[in-house]
């Protein structure tokens, strides 16, 4: 009886044990296939949508060349190396190389998608003769031009900083695929996402050293790891990593885990900025897309994966070139290169392509543009969703601004020690606005003399007085009642402003009696400007400004015509554009078109003017302004060499704040300012201060440019004058010239008696004309 | 009557006539000054300035200051024919003749966005180049956007003067242009001026 009871207790216990086993394995399997599904429910969520942040891209304007222009064979050279192309001993065989000879040049160029269109890349070869491009051949074929592709200037990241180019499977070249595989997951191809082998090689491994030294991580559970987990290394991820890689394997092909992957991998750092992807790092390490890597190069990358920034070929070439060797090994042993190939992979040096840093190029102007961009999308648009941002920049004007205006800053601090100041953070400062008066876009900008110390952008945010820079205004304004020959009196007058006495007194401090209007200008008259402005009436000058699209607060005092009101140098540009583009004003451009990743155009911005005065009016002030470069307050640019048809105004403020200078050709206006943040007195007029800047710059472009002589429009009469005046004398400035009238307003023969005619006409024309007057 | 007193009549008679025609050069010569009186040479410019001057010049009339003692006309011909753009055959003008045709070929396929872009690149590389003026003009015309089509016929109309084939042309433009804005009578004066052409 009692064994009995035993024997039964003992199979109830067992019956128990065994059902509660049975229970929990079904608990367990339940559990364990839900968690699958959630697993699997989530990996579809997260690869379904939108797998990267994209951060958008700002690029340059596109570049032309053409037979003739001014381009020689180093500057060529210099724009291929900013585009990040690499100079080869051979002739390139695959686009982004170029070689050189004696006077020729032959460059593979890349593939672009511009908006709306797609440039084919091909083999270019450039022939030069005495600084020119003497003849552009494709295949022999002469070509008439050809579009060099935009820069990279910048692009915009999102918190996570992460720079990747995605690239698909069909881009990546299959030897690229090859060493990626043969080093990082030989059996990639033959497991289902775990490869038992290698994971119990690492296991073993694992155990001797009682913790986990070694993963035998397949591709996809990379991939997982890389996508899905935390960085950390445990058991328990390791598990989940092992399910995740399995539901993956079984949901996509092996082909789109792989492409997944070449675009989720870690290559590296870049100041702040990680590396991720293969498209990005090609980009990075050679300069090139993944397309045009070569053998070596795709086997650097493969053996970058395991330790980025250890074998960087950046900080460590000689382990880099080993452990692509070691690849390059590999494939040979796996069969997947012939003995030819490794031999001539094995040949190739590692050098990587010093393209450089986008932040640098042109802080200011991406700055000013992310503005623009920021009110027509939401920051995480910008920062995710892969946009290309075309934009109106011109590297070659940009470049050389920035040297300009650092070379002519040094130089005036070296000329003028008392510039060089005590405190670090407040230097000599300087802006730069370059604009295409006939297009309005802004081809460069520089907002301060360093980014890296302050990135105020002193262009579009500093409210400086324009001083005398701003008297092209008022003459444009006086026009109505004025012509260039009128009469002012450049004499003391006072003015009661607020209660207070108001002198306008000029720059040398003296008054210089009768002066013509054109004189007034040109010598940048004090004195009969604000008599003139007077005389004008100050709120048809604060019309005539408004037109211009200043938005400054502009009061009524007689101060107004001296400039003493705040405007920023990209109001200035725009400003002035009005007389370098014949009365029209344009609307600014920097940004060209915004392009998504389906190479749809989102936004798109084109050349557009608005009427502000009569073509006539513009080129009598332009005219008076070309005597401010030939005879006035500018004629020292002859000095630095400049020589072609150009127009322009100095500035200069009380107390000597800020130095301006305002030129402009019939193809492009540059607005130079410096001055101290702190308005600190410079001791620089703007022909001292700023004119060097701006004649260093236009040297330095004036081959890329063709400057014309101004347009006379219909509408304006020109005659042969000489004036009698007080002031300038005349070796200062002929007395006799060819001088320009609105037409209707300009001085009548019969008035003068046709003075200064020679001859027995002449002589009995003036006697017939006495007669009339005196029995008039 | 002697001979002695002819003579001196005749003499007297020679006197007063010199006597009045002096008066009357005189005369002249004071009414026509500018003419006659020889230019006053600038005074060399004295160092330190001269003292300020006293301000009692002439008031400027009403309507265009004049200056008629001050400003003389040394040739009487004047210009008032606005100087045409010479078409120069710069490497830049020559290459910007491309894009324009390439933009011309655009919009007249019906790809008027991506003509207009390349009549932009024209003009970038050549500011005066009047054809990729006019064009743009068709293109935005085309967009139905006559106000900026209008503009862009406006500087090819002062790029193109004095070349009168070519005004015509951008006459009839602006005539259309002024039609879609609904303006008869700025059409019918451009009508007008390309039939005086």
């Amino acid at each position: 009886m009692g064994k009995r009871k035993v024997r039964k207790s003992r199979t109830n216990i067992s019956s128990f044990l065994f059902k509660t086993l049975i229970a929990l394995s079904i608990v367990f399997l339940i559990s364990f296939a839900c968690y699958v599904a959630y697993l699997t429910v989530t990996i579809e969520g997260r690869l379904s949508q939108r797998k990267w942040s994209i951060p958008s891209r700002v690029y340059s304007d596109s570049e032309y060349i053409f037979p003739g222009e001014k381009i020689s064979k180093q500057e060529f050279v210099d724009m291929l190396r900013l585009r990040g192309y690499r100079q080869y001993s051979y002739r390139p065989d695959r686009p982004g190389g170029y070689w050189t000879g004696k006077n020729w040049l032959e460059v593979y160029l890349r593939d672009f998608t511009y908006p709306q269109r797609r440039f084919e890349g091909f083999r270019l070869k450039v022939v030069f003769s005495r600084g020119r491009i003497r003849s552009m051949r494709r295949n022999n074929r002469p070509l008439n031009l050809v579009e060099i592709e935009p820069v990279e200037l910048a692009q915009l990241f999102g918190p996570q900083k992460e720079s990747r180019y995605l690239v698909s499977y069909d881009q990546v070249p299959k030897y690229l695929i090859d060493a990626v595989v043969t080093i990082e997951d030989r059996r990639f191809f033959e497991h289902r996402g775990i490869d038992w082998r290698g994971i119990l090689r690492a296991l073993w491994v694992d155990i001797k050293h009682r913790s986990v030294v070694q993963g035998g991580s397949t591709i996809t559970q990379q991939l997982v790891k890389n996508y899905f987990l935390e960085p950390k290394r445990s058991f328990v991820r390791k598990a989940k990593e092992a399910i995740m890689s399995v539901i993956i394997e079984t949901l996509y092909s092996k082909e789109e885990i792989l492409e997944m992957y070449l675009n989720e991998i870690y290559m590296g750092q870049k100041g702040g900025v990680s590396i991720n992807g293969m498209g990005e790092a090609s980009r990075y390490f050679f300069g090139h897309g993944v397309s045009d890597l070569t053998l070596g190069e795709a086997a650097t990358l493969a053996g970058i994966i395991r330790a980025p920034n250890y074998y960087s070929p950046f900080s460590n070439p000689e382990l880099a070139k080993k452990r692509r060797n070691l690849v390059l090994e590999m494939m040979l042993k796996a069969g997947k290169i012939s003995r030819e190939e490794y031999d001539k992979a094995l040949a190739e040096p590692v050098v990587p392509s010093r393209t450089p840093s986008p932040i640098r190029k042109a802080p200011y102007y991406v700055d000013f543009l992310k503005r623009q961009l920021e009110e027509l999308y939401p920051q995480k648009v910008l920062t995710s969703m892969g946009l290309k941002i075309f934009t109106t920049l011109n590297p070659y004007f940009q470049v050389s601004a920035r040297k300009a205006l650092r070379e002519e800053l040094s130089r005036l601090e070296k000329e003028y020690p008392a510039l060089v100041t005590k405190n670090e953070d407040q230097p000599l400062q300087a802006a730069m606005v370059v604009v295409q008066p006939k297009t309005g876009a802004i081809l460069a900008m520089i907002g301060g003399r360093d980014y890296r110390y302050s990135s105020f952008n002193r262009a579009v945010d500093a409210h400086r007085q324009p001083g005398s820079a701003f008297k092209p205004f008022v003459y444009l304004a006086a026009l109505d009642k004025f012509t260039p020959v009128s009469m002012l009196e450049d004499k003391p007058v006072e003015y009661r402003v607020g209660g207070k006495t108001w002198i306008p007194k000029n720059y040398d401090g003296h008054y210089h009696g009768r002066v013509t209007v054109r004189t007034a200008l040109e010598q940048s008259l004090n004195a009969a400007t604000v008599n003139m402005a007077m005389e004008v009436g100050l709120n048809r000058i604060i019309d005539t400004v408004k037109q211009l699209g200043v938005k400054s607060e502009l009061k009524p005092y007689p101060s107004l015509a001296l400039g003493a009101f705040e405007m920023t140098p990209l109001e200035l540009a725009r400003a002035y554009c009005v007389f370098a583009n014949e009365g029209q004003i344009p609307y600014l451009l920097t940004l060209r078109d915004v392009v998504n990743e389906h190479g749809e155009i989102e936004e798109k911005r084109n050349i557009g003017f608005k009427t502000i005065c009569s073509p006539a009016r513009a080129f009598i002030i332009t005219k008076m302004l070309e005597g401010v470069v030939q005879y006035g307050t500018a004629r020292r640019l002859k000095s630095y060499g400049i020589t072609f048809p150009c127009a322009g105004k100095t500035g200069t403020t009380s107390d000597y704040r800020d130095a301006w200078f305002a030129g402009y050709t019939s193809d492009v206006l540059v607005i130079v300012w410096v001055g101290f943040d702190n308005n600190k007195n410079t001791h620089l007029s703007g022909s001292r201060g700023a004119l060097p800047i701006w004649a260093n710059f236009m040297n330095r472009i004036k081959k890329r440019l063709n400057p014309r002589p101004f347009v006379m429009p219909p509408g304006v009469v020109k005659i042969r004058v000489r004036v009698n005046v007080d002031w300038p004398p005349p070796w200062q400035r002929p007395t006799s010239y060819d001088e320009y009238f609105l037409k209707g307003t300009e001085p009548k023969p019969v008035d003068y008696g046709g003075a200064g005619r020679s001859g027995i006409r002449d002589w009995a024309d003036g006697i017939w004309k006495g007669i009339k007057d005196v029995f008039h | 009557m002697s001979f002695t007193k002819v003579n001196l009549s005749i003499w007297l008679r020679y006197l007063g006539v010199l006597g009045v025609t002096a008066v009357f050069l005189i005369i002249v010569g004071c009414s026509t000054s500018p003419l006659y009186t020889p230019q006053p040479v600038p005074q060399p410019r004295k160092y330190p300035y001269p003292p300020a001057s006293t301000g009692k010049g002439p008031t400027p009339e009403k309507g265009i200051a004049t200056n008629r003692e001050n400003v003389v006309i040394v040739s009487p011909e004047e210009s008032n024919q606005p100087s045409p753009v010479v078409d120069d055959s710069s490497p830049q003008h020559m290459a910007s003749l491309e894009l324009v045709d390439v933009g011309r070929r655009n919009i007249e396929a019906g790809n008027v966005d991506q003509g207009i872009s390349m009549l932009e690149r024209a003009i970038s590389l050549d500011a005066y180049n009047r054809r990729a003026y006019y064009y743009l003009s068709v293109a935005w015309l085309k967009k139905n956007q006559p106000s900026r089509a209008l503009e862009f016929a406006k500087k090819a109309e002062l790029l193109c003067q004095g070349r009168k084939r070519e005004l015509k042309k951008i006459y009839l433009l602006e005539r259309d242009i002024y039609l879609r804005m609904g303006n008869k009578d700025k059409a019918d004066m451009y009508q007008w001026k390309a039939d005086k052409l």
